[in-house]
């Protein structure tokens, strides 16, 4: 039979070629097998940890006190207002509270405007103080748990299997354990 | 019949050993007999969460006065500790609504009174009056009865009077060191000031206004016209270490969580103290660890950060203290945080639980 060298090459290749696709489809599935993907929420972890459900304690605390010095300044510029508005004043007095009362008032908005500024400030260092933890459980259960990726936003993942992926409750309870 | 008279001697007898045992009280503070409703406070600062309301007809003992402010303890209270207080009373609120000649203000005014610590338990100069200064408290107490604005006090300096809130306004009169003056609507750190028997509150009446800080409650004033015989044993225990570890006198608050419990004197490390340059108004954060074995109660706590802000303030700066507790990273979240007012009086605290919850 008459053999072109083409024809011999391809016959010479294809247990090759073969060996090759096979190896690369056998090699990688233990790998594959090893790394798993997880998913956990943040907000869950904050709401069902002692160490979230204190840091939200807190965090009240501080808005209440927040909400204190600014109800004592308003206070002080309604007191301030009702001496403005006082009828029978002389002019001169009557310019003198107003502006008091002014400068009072723009300094209320201001304490209003840092109060909103700070109560986010410390809500978020709480929430990282929560978070870095969490982060320290994570990491240590990605190595353990063999994980390659594990998820934290939720907008991120669109179905999750909760039996095998979401590790929530998992981070949550050693969170748990760790803390006091 | 003889056993009837035997009885009732039995019981005068009875009464007479309680009113022995009445007269054995404590002779320290003084005991009101109230006759409205007075708000105990858990702090002094009208803002402080309301801890109980004296009903009329109760008796309290009453001491540790300072800026029209009063620690109230049970009457039965044999320690002369502040920290024992169930809380604090408005002085002008009680005593508009106290008995006149209540029992025991005259007791208390006989009976030398002890050294006074103040609210840290640092020794403080004597609130009793002494032969030489009788009749000073007593043009004082009148003032205080005529009192219907504002509060009297002295100025610990010889310091100016001026047209405005701010130092380069119209000079208009100087007070000198002791002068005692009437003083109202607190803003920016300043005070309008009157003289001392004005009765209307009004600004067009004061002679000027002049700063706050100088302008002390007149048992807190430490110069000459008011000669205190432990001045110099006050002075020695308020003196400043210089190292950077230092002891401050603290006791533990009244209402301790179980377990928080501080020893009387609480020493600290300042770990930091940093300025933003670039936020010229922002205050100064001054970090400070504690070296404590468990954390203190937030009353106790508030009364530690108020005697390092009173060590550690440089000047006139917004000092904001912040308190580590011993093994706590020195750049993360701090246990406590307190800002203060010029005067010294906590104008914002907060404490987080949250860092007690992490095992170190």
């Amino acid at each position: 039979m008459y053999q072109t060298p083409m024809s011999r090459s391809i016959h010479l290749r294809t247990p090759f070629f073969f060996a090759v696709m096979l190896m690369f489809l056998l090699a990688p599935r233990p790998a594959r097998a090893e790394q798993k993907i997880g998913f956990v929420n943040p907000q869950r972890v904050v709401n069902e940890t002692h160490l979230g459900k204190t840091a939200k304690a807190d965090l009240a605390r501080y808005v209440a006190e927040k909400d204190r010095l600014s109800k004592e300044s308003a206070a002080q510029v309604a007191t301030l207002r009702k001496e403005a508005e006082a009828p029978g004043l002389p002019a001169q007095d009557r310019g003198r509270r107003e502006d008091l009362l002014r400068r009072k008032a723009a300094q209320h908005e201001q304490l209003l405007t840092e109060n909103a500024r700070d109560i986010k400030a410390e809500e978020t260092r709480l929430l990282q103080y929560v978070m870095r933890r969490a982060e320290a459980v994570l990491e240590e259960l990605g190595k353990k748990g063999g994980y390659a990726i594990i998820f934290t936003d939720p907008a991120a993942v669109g179905y999750v299997d909760k039996a095998s992926v979401d590790l929530t409750e998992r981070v949550a309870r050693e969170l748990d354990g760790r803390s006091k | 019949m003889r056993s009837l008279i035997s009885c009732i001697m039995a019981a005068l007898l009875v009464l007479a050993c309680a009113a022995t045992g009445l007269a054995k009280e404590p002779g320290w503070g003084r005991v009101y007999t109230v006759r409205g409703k007075v708000t105990v406070r858990e702090n002094p600062e009208q803002a402080a969460l309301t801890v109980r309301v004296l009903k009329s007809g109760q008796k309290v003992r009453v001491d540790f006065e300072d800026g029209g402010w009063a620690a109230v303890f049970d009457p039965a209270e044999t320690e002369r500790v502040e920290t024992r207080a169930q809380g604090y009373v408005r002085l002008a609120e009680l005593r508009s609504e106290a008995k006149p000649g209540a029992r025991s203000e005259a007791m208390s005014e006989a009976a030398p009174r002890p050294e006074k610590p103040d609210k840290s338990g640092k020794l403080q100069k004597s609130a009793a009056p002494d032969t030489a200064d009788k009749g000073k408290k007593t043009e004082s107490r009148k003032g205080a009865q005529a009192q219907s604005f504002g509060e009297i006090r002295v100025a610990d300096r010889q310091m100016a009077v001026r047209a405005g809130r701010d130092k380069d306004t119209e000079f208009k009169r100087l007070l000198k060191a002791g002068q005692r003056a009437r003083v109202d609507f607190q803003e920016d750190g300043w005070f309008a000031v009157f003289a001392p028997d004005e009765k209307v509150r009004e600004l067009s009446r004061a002679w000027g206004f002049g700063r706050d800080k100088y302008l002390v409650p007149e048992k807190d004033y430490t110069g000459q016209p008011l000669p205190e015989p432990s001045e110099a044993a006050a002075k020695e225990t308020l003196a400043k270490p210089a190292a950077a570890a230092k002891e401050i006198q603290a006791k533990p608050a009244p209402k301790q969580k179980p377990g928080a419990s501080v020893s009387d004197a609480v020493g600290y490390t300042v770990q930091s103290r940093q300025a933003d340059h670039l936020r010229p108004l922002a205050p100064v954060v001054l970090r400070v660890r504690i070296d404590v074995t468990a954390p203190p109660a937030p009353e106790a706590l508030r009364k530690i950060m108020r005697e390092i802000w009173k060590a550690e303030r440089r000047k006139n700066e917004d000092l904001q203290v912040e308190v580590l507790l011993p093994s706590m990273d020195q750049g993360g979240l701090a246990y406590g945080v307190a800002r203060f007012h010029d005067d010294g009086r906590i104008k914002e605290f907060w404490w987080r639980e949250v860092v007690l919850r992490t095992k170190r």
